[in-house]
């Protein structure tokens, strides 16, 4: 079988585990805010996944994903809430006017080589600023008033309130990231990544730069504000303060760049960690301290693991599986905290210390995993090695 | 098959090139010599298209090449190895030759190219899943020069090949260069290296401040007395 199938085999088992969760807290009677708390980390999954697929894959540094986000939660708020239109209608529309949104910036900014680099992450973050003033003065918008979202009415199917968030943020979250992972996988993926390592010598390859760079906003754009879109109802009354402010795009920056920018799995990994450790800190009462201890363990983790937590995970994963699972039963069979939460968080600390050490002893122990091919200088050329002076 | 006809370029309003005009012939090697800063990269990069010519022309096979985009050129037969290498540092060596054969014409037979281009440096196979950025420097150079075979080109553009290399690497990489002509590939060769770049190559030119300044067969161009003053030092 290939990675591929593999990979989406994977996907449709972690759909249905997922997608059974409701139904298993809902027999064992557990308490409603661990949906609450997953469907809190799905949100910031697709976020910080559909970010990735524009900073991440083709290396144009964006800090507008809060435009995506707030894009998406207006739309659905001017719809559903404020013209009745059903939501799940409303919805796929919050993410097509995001998706257009970000193709329009993309027609504007990769028209112009100019807007690059640092510039072209001012641009983006300009464009939230755009969209709160215009969102603010405009009275068919918002006009400074906010919008009531708590009244609107989901489909009887989804469930109660908390299910039907669960369901939607699964769904979407899942669509993330198989997009993400799809376009990992596929001539675009390494047509953006060529683009983020020499975009002139890509084009030349013959690499259609413009075209990708609009797909990978585009797509960014999309999936941020049909996130959004849904994550209004958790809002409940919208304001341009709450929903245009540096928040996502900040965290969504911090989450990618923990877990790693280079793969696919990488935003989805830094966007549980980040989640679970603000959330715990907030509930243990120290929101106050909460921005410093992440900042901290965020300059920890960049400087001991460059190459983001994820990649560290897979070349230690037979490792980390133990130490995360035993850190569980433990915790859980001998009943160290009040909740599955704490121990998944604690759990999730004690795995990444194992990660954070350079070279783990077991190996050094044992080394056999020098793997290099034998003989170095390879006869095969009428040189010895490229021992070249650059 | 390469006719370049007064040709004009630069960069905003500097201009960098005068009136070029240079022709490349079926299965030829070409050199072009010249100091830094006579205007051999510009030449590069108009004719790869990279930047806009104010005047002139440039075809292949009798096709303009001057207002298609950039990332069309490949397709149409003309890959180029850029000044410093330039491969893609995060991506892996099977990677980077993967986009090499981006263009819509190298696609189908991009299997077939890959063993041609392993058979010709077998190194860069045994490197595949290496990070590139991770090679040394002739490595790099090699899969610069591998990268750009992928893309199956009727000519190859080789801007300064042997810069920053080992005078035996050089050796090597020109070498493999003579073998890739003999393959059917012909190819533009812009050097400083002059004594090398004229013993590899049937005929060569001299830039100058953006002006061709002389032009003939190798074998002349070595007994030209200013060109051995300038460039040989002899």
């Amino acid at each position: 079988m290939t990675t591929r199938n593999k990979t989406l085999i994977g996907f449709a088992i972690a759909a249905v585990v997922l997608g059974l969760v409701p139904n298993v807290v809902d027999v064992l009677n557990a308490p409603g805010f661990y949906l609450t708390f997953m469907f809190t980390m799905f949100f910031w999954i697709s976020q910080a996944s559909s970010w990735n697929i524009l900073t991440g894959y083709s290396g144009y540094f964006s800090f507008g994903q809060g435009a995506w986000f707030g894009i998406g939660v207006y739309t659905t708020g001017i719809l559903a809430a404020k013209n009745g239109w059903p939501f799940l209608v409303a919805l796929p529309v919050a993410g097509l006017v995001g998706g257009a949104a970000g193709l329009l910036l993309g027609l504007v900014v990769f028209r112009l080589r100019r807007l690059s680099g640092e510039i072209f992450a001012l641009t983006t973050l300009a464009v939230s600023f755009v969209l709160a003033s215009v969102a603010r003065l405009t009275s068919l918008i918002d006009g400074g008033r906010g919008i009531f979202m708590t009244g609107t009415p989901l489909p009887e199917f989804l469930g109660d309130f908390r299910t039907s968030m669960y369901r939607m943020t699964l769904v979407i979250a899942l669509l993330t990231v198989l997009t993400a992972y799809l376009i990992f996988e596929s001539r675009l993926g390494w047509g953006l990544f060529s683009i983020r390592d020499d975009e002139q010598v890509a084009r030349g390859l013959g690499v259609p730069t413009f075209r990708y760079k609009m797909i990978a906003l585009g797509t960014n754009a999309f999936f941020g504000a049909l996130m959004g879109g849904v994550w209004a109802l958790q809002i409940g009354f919208i304001t341009v303060e709450d929903v245009f402010n540096i928040r996502v795009p900040l965290l969504v920056i911090l989450m990618a760049v923990l877990g790693g920018m280079r793969h696919w799995m990488g935003p989805v990994v830094g966007a549980a960690i980040i989640y679970t450790l603000t959330d715990r800190l907030n509930s243990a009462g120290l929101a106050d301290l909460n921005q410093v201890i992440i900042g901290a363990l965020l300059i920890v983790l960049v400087l001991g693991v460059r190459e983001g937590i994820y990649l560290r995970i897979r070349a230690r994963w037979v490792a980390s599986a133990v130490i995360f699972f035993g850190a569980m039963a433990v915790l859980t069979v001998f009943d160290v905290t009040s909740s599955l939460i704490w121990d998944f968080s604690y759990a999730l600390l004690i795995t990444m210390v194992m990660l954070l050490i350079p070279t783990p002893l077991w190996e050094r122990l044992t080394p056999r995993r020098i793997a290099e091919p034998p003989g170095d200088p390879p006869p095969e050329l009428p040189v010895p090695s490229g021992k070249a002076s650059t | 098959m390469l006719e370049v006809r007064d040709l004009v370029a630069g960069y905003g309003q500097a201009q960098a090139l005068w009136e070029v005009d240079l022709t490349v012939d079926d299965g030829e090697i070409v050199t072009m010599l010249g100091p830094n800063g006579a205007g051999k990269s510009t030449l590069v990069n108009a004719i790869s298209g990279l930047i806009a010519t104010w005047s002139g022309t440039v075809e292949l096979d009798g096709r303009g090449l001057t207002d298609i985009p950039s990332h069309r050129v490949a397709e149409w037969g003309i890959a180029v190895v850029p000044e410093g290498r330039r491969i893609f540092p995060e991506m892996t060596v099977v990677d980077n030759l993967a986009v090499g054969a981006y263009n819509h014409r190298a696609r189908e037979a991009s299997e077939e190219t890959l063993e041609w281009v392993h058979g010709i440096f077998p190194r860069l196979e045994e490197r595949s899943g290496q990070l590139a950025g991770s090679l040394s420097g002739g490595e790099q150079q090699m899969l610069a020069i591998g990268r750009a075979l992928m893309a199956k080109p009727s000519l190859l553009l080789l801007d300064e090949p042997s810069l920053g290399l080992a005078p035996i690497m050089v050796e090597a990489i020109f070498e493999i260069l003579r073998q890739i002509n003999q393959a059917g590939v012909s190819i533009l060769l812009v050097e400083q290296n002059a004594i090398d770049a004229l013993d590899l190559a049937t005929r060569g030119y001299v830039l100058e401040e953006g002006r061709i300044v002389i032009e003939g067969a190798s074998s002349e161009l070595l007994e030209n007395e200013a060109l051995r003053k300038a460039y040989l030092g002899l």
